[in-house]
């Protein structure tokens, strides 16, 4: 059963373009250039229950554009979108107590109140009963470990408590649907860490349905097992993160360490050499040869040790954005 | 001479990005200066409705206290125009932009003071001093002298306050009405201050002195005002310049930068 | 549709506004600087020339008065802050709620109309009491019962006509709506009866002048407090009053449908 139903979303801005300089900026005052930006163009999916999906691309990919029509805060261009099967930008009262959008930069906590007064804010805007609300607050407290501050003004809160404090506010009402938009941008990695925690165990505890954004590789890896990669309002792949991989990675990467020294120029013969300081070595071979190069490394050269892995995710989705793959759907 | 031109050249590059940066916004340059000449407009037309009915207020003929809001005019304009730097300056603070102004080497008042220069007040202003012109001066050479002073002084004034202001805004960020205080007590002015009850003329001369910078010079340049009023006045400037200075330097010594 | 929501909205507003005690105080200030102002100026002119302008001096300095206590009632909003919302963005948080914009925004104002009338009336009385001006006091309870009524649709008026500003930030976001937003504050003050009282100006410019929806914010009502307009010509005025309330509330609600098919337009 697909909670989330997507098919040829299309959404495309106006954005006015302007001259450099003092010229420039009068000659605006006269005649003004529109350029049209295709942010989500033709994009198709479906989510099921409980699923956890990450959105990676890079800036200006698409995918806040994306989550904002999920969330019905804009109205495509062309194309249909259902969120729990309501359509989003009706804004149902019924549609909007069940899901929750929370956008890394934007703020709902009131700046100069404690932390505890939003979350009554919102427990009566969404309408939750005393008991239920006091219920999801004692857990998601203790899940993020804010019991200290809940009473002490947002502003002179860290930025991490901010952040945590955020997320409560946004998950009071416990939805059944969670947008997260760059959750881990500008945190430290402690921060982050913490974050994507929490979010692994709310989507567990919870079983809310979870799509999030995010261009740090390292969201994604611990969070999402099914990735959808954006580029310039594409969809370039969909699918479980590994099959990134399978499909994607053209080559291995063999780690060598060697037990005398060897002329660096012969081990350039075997593939590409990314790394060499005697006396540890790292050579990119195509993937289907990756075998028989390494018992020929092992025949050639004086070994002490072989290991042969995956490319970092990063470069393989490096490779896909700067376009060295042909864009592809798969589901 | 050399740190003179440096000055100029800082201000005026930085006054050519504030006109850059109202060209750019058009719609919202064009709405501000007419915002700005309909509120003389109709203050001008609320002068004339007055004069409809009524001969003279508190001992002044309407056509003179047109010549009082003119010259109320032409210093508010001059503050606002110059020293719109004011009014983002409790932002700066806040945000730790400030101490940028503090390493580099100009003054940090000065930066503070003439970040921006607000252009949109330039038309207005010209349309104030021709219509003042149209009013015809007859001075002698003492009074045109004591013109100039007293309105040099005004300047210094002007200068003072937005200084005790940025003072202010070092010492206590929260402090966003404080020019608006002045603003407000300034429009007390667009009549001369004779109007009000002893009490407080006596404050908008001696405590917050609206009336120094705003009644005296149009009392000058009516012919109206004694040497010992102007004398004042440019004792007032000199001593209120210092004080405001000193208050600076001390808020200063006070700065904790912001931390993020 | 639950009210407690709002109310809640109403409360940490209040709540809000008492946070920055400094600010707070600047805000009173200026409050009484600007009362001290205007009575003082029509204090200089009714002195030299009682009856000059239809009124005498103690009518006239009661209007003055009046209509200072009158802007904190009718002018006071928070809800200007809804031009930065929209313009920034943040507009966003309320959206994806299950929350009336307008209603959220209407009782957080009338949570600082409420404590702006009871500090207004606070310095009045302070202030009446240095200054000792002889006022005009209505008893009649007939008078006094049309005058709050007509406050009360004073200050819905000014609502939508607020709140129809700041959505013009859909399509000009520049300067988070602070142009038009300046341009309008201009033609108020001389349009709503601050300054002076209306009906000083010229019959026929009067008469344009109180066709317009801002002579009905301080002016009307202050005009049937003080037994200047009565019997038929109230409900002129009154009717005048609704048939602007329904337009700028229709207009309103037309904006809102309009800018927000444009919110997105722009990528904020």
């Amino acid at each position: 059963m697909s909670i989330i139903k997507v098919k040829n979303l299309k959404k495309y801005y106006k954005v006015h373009e302007k001259e450099p300089g003092l010229k420039g900026s009068i000659k605006s005052l006269f005649s003004r250039k529109y350029k049209e930006v295709k942010a989500v163009n033709n994009i198709s999916f479906e989510v099921k229950e409980g699923e956890l999906v990450g959105f990676i691309g890079p800036n200006g990919a698409g995918k806040t554009t994306t989550l904002k029509c999920l969330s019905g805060l804009l109205y495509p261009t062309s194309g249909t979108v259902e969120v729990l099967g309501f359509t989003p930008w009706d804004r149902k009262a019924a549609f909007q107590k069940q899901f929750s959008l929370v956008m890394g930069q934007k703020n709902q906590l009131w700046w100069d109140l404690p932390p505890i007064e939003t979350f009554i804010l919102n427990k009566e805007i969404y309408e939750i009963p005393d008991n239920q609300y006091q219920k999801i607050l004692k857990k998601l407290v203790k899940l993020l470990d804010v019991q200290k501050i809940l009473n002490i003004q947002v502003r002179k809160l860290s930025l991490g408590q901010r952040m945590k404090c955020e997320l409560i506010a946004a998950l009071i009402h416990n939805p059944k649907v969670l947008f997260l938009d760059e959750p881990t941008i500008g945190l430290d990695v402690v921060m982050q860490k913490t974050v994507r925690d929490f979010i692994k165990d709310y989507n567990k505890q919870f079983k809310s349905t979870i799509l999030l954004t995010s261009h740090y590789m390292g969201d994604v890896k611990k969070l999402a097992k099914r990735v959808i990669i954006i580029d310039s309002g594409t969809l370039l792949f969909d699918g479980n993160l590994q099959d990134v991989i399978d499909r994607f990675a053209r080559n291995k990467i063999i780690s060598l360490v060697f037990s005398k020294e060897i002329n660096q120029r012969e081990l350039a013969e075997f593939g590409d050499v990314r790394e060499y300081q005697y006396p540890k070595a790292r050579i990119n071979v195509p993937r289907n040869q990756a075998a028989k190069k390494a018992s020929d490394l092992l025949d050639k050269f004086p070994v002490a040790d072989l290991v042969i892995e995956e490319p970092p995710i990063e470069a393989i989705i490096r490779e896909v954005f700067t376009g060295k793959m042909k864009s592809s759907k798969k589901r | 001479m050399k740190n003179f031109k440096k000055y100029w050249h800082v201000w005026w590059t930085s006054a050519k990005l504030s006109l850059s940066t109202n060209l750019a916004t058009r719609g919202a340059s064009l709405m501000f200066i007419l915002g700005k000449f309909l509120r003389f407009g109709f203050f001008i037309y609320f002068l004339f409705v007055l004069g409809d009915n009524i001969q003279e207020i508190a001992g002044y003929e309407i056509s003179t206290i047109f010549t009082f809001f003119l010259v109320f005019n032409v210093f508010d304009l001059f503050g606002q125009l110059f020293f719109r730097g004011i009014y983002w300056f409790r932002q700066q603070v806040i945000s730790g932009e400030f101490d940028f102004c503090l390493v580099k080497p100009i003054n940090p008042l000065f930066q503070a003071l003439t970040r921006q220069t607000d252009f949109l007040d330039m038309p207005l202003l010209i349309v104030v001093v021709i219509a003042l012109i149209k009013q015809g001066i007859s001075l002698n050479i003492q009074q045109a002298i004591m013109l100039i002073l007293v309105s040099l002084s005004s300047i210094i004034l002007i200068t003072a306050v937005h200084t005790a202001v940025a003072a202010l805004g070092v010492l206590t960020t929260e402090v966003d009405h404080t020019i608006l205080i002045f603003r407000d007590l300034s429009l007390m002015a667009r009549f001369p201050i004779d109007i009000y009850v002893d009490s407080i003329r006596a404050i908008l001369t001696f405590v917050i002195p609206i009336g120094l910078i705003f009644t005296f010079p149009a009392k000058a340049f009516l012919g109206l005002l004694t040497l010992q009023n102007g004398l004042l006045a440019i004792f007032a400037s000199g001593l209120f310049f210092y004080l405001s200075h000193t208050f600076w330097q001390y808020a200063l010594t006070q700065y904790s930068s912001a931390s993020s | 549709m639950s009210f407690k929501k709002y109310i809640t909205a109403a409360k940490i507003s209040w709540e809000n506004g008492f946070i920055y005690r400094l600010n707070f105080i600047m805000w009173r200030v200026r409050s009484v600087i600007q009362i001290i102002t205007i009575y003082f100026l029509w204090l200089a002119i009714t002195t030299k020339n009682p009856n000059s302008f239809g009124y005498d001096q103690v009518t006239l300095l009661t209007y003055v008065l009046g209509t200072s206590l009158m802007r904190a009632v009718v002018f006071s909003s928070r809800s200007i802050d809804a031009q930065r919302e929209i313009s920034s963005g943040d507009l966003n948080n309320y959206l994806i709620k299950p929350l009336n914009y307008f209603k959220y925004w209407l009782f957080r104002d009338f949570a600082d109309k409420a404590l702006n009338i009871v500090f207004s009336l606070i310095e009045i009385i302070i202030l009446f009491f240095i200054f000792r001006p002889s006022l005009f006091f209505q008893t009649n309870i007939l008078t006094l019962v049309q005058f709050l009524l007509l406050s009360g649709l004073a200050m819905i008026m000014y609502f939508y006509f607020s709140f129809i500003i700041s959505m013009t930030t859909f399509w000009y976001p520049e300067s988070n709506g602070w142009p038009q937003r300046f341009l309008i504050f201009t033609v108020l003050e001389f349009l709503s009866g601050g300054l002076f009282p209306l009906d000083i100006l010229p019959k026929p410019i009067f008469n344009i002048v109180n066709l317009l929806p801002s002579a009905h914010f301080l002016f009307t009502p202050l005009q049937v407090y003080l037994g200047r307009i009565s019997g038929s010509q109230i409900f002129f005025s009154a009717g005048n009053m609704l048939l602007w309330t329904v337009l700028l509330w229709a207009l309103a609600k037309f904006m809102w449908h309009k800018g927000l098919k444009i919110y997105g337009a722009y990528g904020r």
